[in-house]
């Protein structure tokens, strides 16, 4: 239990984290056999690590890693098959409403959205869910409306957004309880650097340095990660392959590649030697 | 409450963005009314005379009451995969707000344009000649209300299955398709073979439309409807909570296997 002991300075700890999916058996074998009695599929393998309180912490790992995995099971959503998780200094698997009452997310959803509502009527109705009261609600999304600059088109109907006001609003939507911490799944994929720089400095100036908040960023932008991780956590098929400071992980991979080498390279680098542990393992 | 106001005020929001929808709606009920009243004109008034003054008005209840059934067993279902393929009730459970809230709350919207329905389709059979002369209408809203209390009991049983299967809810095909050739909804259930009648009389829609017909054209009131109280509360009081319970599991299986949000 690495984190047990500290858990006052960590927002949110994993400690051996097993996840397991069903897998159905093909045929009609799968229809009669009970969830437990199927094959299964390994999402998360034992990851133990610890998000720090007022840091930006970046979770790096290619499409089905198992990061978006380890961000429901933080809020929640889906329930770890073993280890212990902490958020905010409860178990999230039993006291989910009272975590997610806490903590903002960011889905890496784009559809998420109510499309025929404007971005108002869409923050207006979440703003309720979290239980706040019309005035509130009002004042807060004027606030957050300047804070992310979108106030010229937040009575324009969802269906209009382009893709970085779609990303805009889910931000929004993820302040508006004025959260601890934020879980941001891939928030800034499929956005054009001129859309995600401004978010990525948002994140960073005004959320954490300026606000204290707690960011669990989960990227496979290694330029995101820069920019923006003070520590990371390197994720490959479910496996945590290393866990630690941004610079630490770019001085083990240096010495390893040579001065020269990006966190981009670091990232291949200890995904093929996985894979390669993994081949000869067969 | 004021999620639920949440919930009805988003909903009011989309219906009224689709306009033409509602108007269509409201033509697509005069338009089956005026079937019921042209083929009412060919009916014995004789087969009915136990609960009904005639074949129209009797089928204008069961039309209209058949209308909360579907809304009772579809609607919960109904929103939990739209928002499953819209993919806003991922972003709705991470809010703090239960699962049972948002499904309950999803369904209001779809209760209330139901109630209006009803209410519509019984002005226009009073337009075309049905008489509510002497109705007894608390007793008839009591009935409806414990009706409506197990169709949505019936309904969130459909949604649980929904939510671990996806599709091919088989609730909502068994119980709308038995209720609806056994319950008395367009002929009275007496016609059926004596071995059939007596399971008419396990179903709640049997008893509530028997009530709700007696107490709107006969002046029944809640001395002579007893039995109908007590069947459907004693109905409403077994499909509540195993109702809630059935849901309760499919929640947390659906949590353990990640599929709650998969459609």
């Amino acid at each position: 239990m690495p984190f047990a002991a500290e858990s006052s300075r960590f927002a949110v700890t994993f400690t051996g984290v097993v996840k397991d999916y069903p897998r159905p058996l093909p045929g009609w074998r799968s229809f009669f056999l009970p969830y437990r009695k199927q094959g299964v599929v390994r999402a998360l393998d034992g990851v133990s690590l610890g998000v720090r309180r007022g840091s930006v912490f970046g979770l790096l790992g290619t499409n089905g890693a198992g990061k978006t995995t380890l961000m429901k099971i933080a809020l929640g959503l889906l329930l770890p098959t073993s280890g212990r998780v902490e958020v905010l200094g409860q178990d999230p698997g039993r006291r989910a409403r009272s975590v997610r009452a806490r903590t903002g997310m960011v889905l890496g959803e784009e559809r998420s959205f109510y499309w025929r509502l404007s971005g108002r009527r869409n923050l207006e109705f979440f703003a309720a869910l979290h239980g706040l009261d019309p005035q509130t609600a009002g004042r807060r999304i004027e606030e957050l409306a300047d804070l992310l600059q979108m106030r010229e088109y937040l009575d324009a109907p969802f269906s209009d957004y382009s893709a970085g006001m779609r990303q805009k609003a889910a931000v929004a939507r993820a302040l508006l309880h004025d959260p601890e911490l934020l879980l941001l799944d891939e928030p800034t994929r499929s956005l054009s650097p001129e859309a995600s720089y401004p978010l990525q400095d948002f994140i960073a100036g005004e959320l954490v340095s300026g606000r204290g908040k707690t960011v669990l960023l989960a990227t496979q932008d290694m330029e995101e990660a820069e920019r923006l991780c003070e520590e990371v956590g390197v994720l490959h098929r479910g496996r945590l392959l290393y866990t630690g400071s941004l610079a630490g992980l770019l001085r083990e991979g240096r010495e390893r590649l040579g001065e020269g080498a990006r966190l981009g390279d670091v990232f291949v680098d200890l995904v093929r030697a996985e894979e390669s542990r993994r081949e000869g393992g067969r | 409450m004021r999620k639920a106001l949440a919930f009805l005020k988003r909903d009011f929001l989309i219906e009224t963005s689709y306009r033409l929808n509602f108007l269509l709606s409201l033509a697509g009920m005069v338009f089956s009314v005026a079937v019921f009243y042209f083929a009412g004109r060919i009916v014995d008034p004789s087969y009915v005379r136990e609960t009904a003054n005639d074949y129209f008005s009797f089928a204008l209840v069961g039309m209209a009451m058949a209308m909360y059934l579907r809304t009772g067993l579809g609607s919960f279902a109904e929103s939990v995969r739209e928002e499953q393929m819209m993919g806003t009730l991922e972003a709705m459970m991470s809010t703090p707000t239960s699962l049972t809230t948002i499904i309950l709350s999803s369904a209001l919207w779809r209760f209330l344009l139901t109630s209006l329905s009803v209410l519509a389709y019984l002005l226009i059979g009073a337009a075309f000649g049905v008489s509510f002369a002497g109705a007894n209408i608390p007793a008839a809203l009591l009935l409806l209300a414990l009706t409506v209390i197990s169709y949505a009991a019936l309904g969130i049983i459909s949604a649980s299955f929904i939510i671990v299967f996806k599709r091919g809810d088989p609730v909502n095909w068994v119980v709308s398709s038995l209720f609806i050739l056994l319950g008395g909804v367009f002929f009275p259930y007496a016609v059926l073979p004596g071995w059939l009648r007596f399971f008419s009389r396990l179903l709640p829609v049997t008893w509530s439309l028997d009530g709700i017909r007696a107490s709107l054209f006969k002046g029944a009131g809640f001395s002579s409807l007893w039995d109908e109280f007590l069947a459907l509360a004693v109905i409403a009081a077994v499909l509540v909570p195993l109702g809630l319970f059935l849901f309760a599991l499919a929640v947390r299986h659906a949590r353990r296997t990640g599929s709650l949000v998969k459609y």
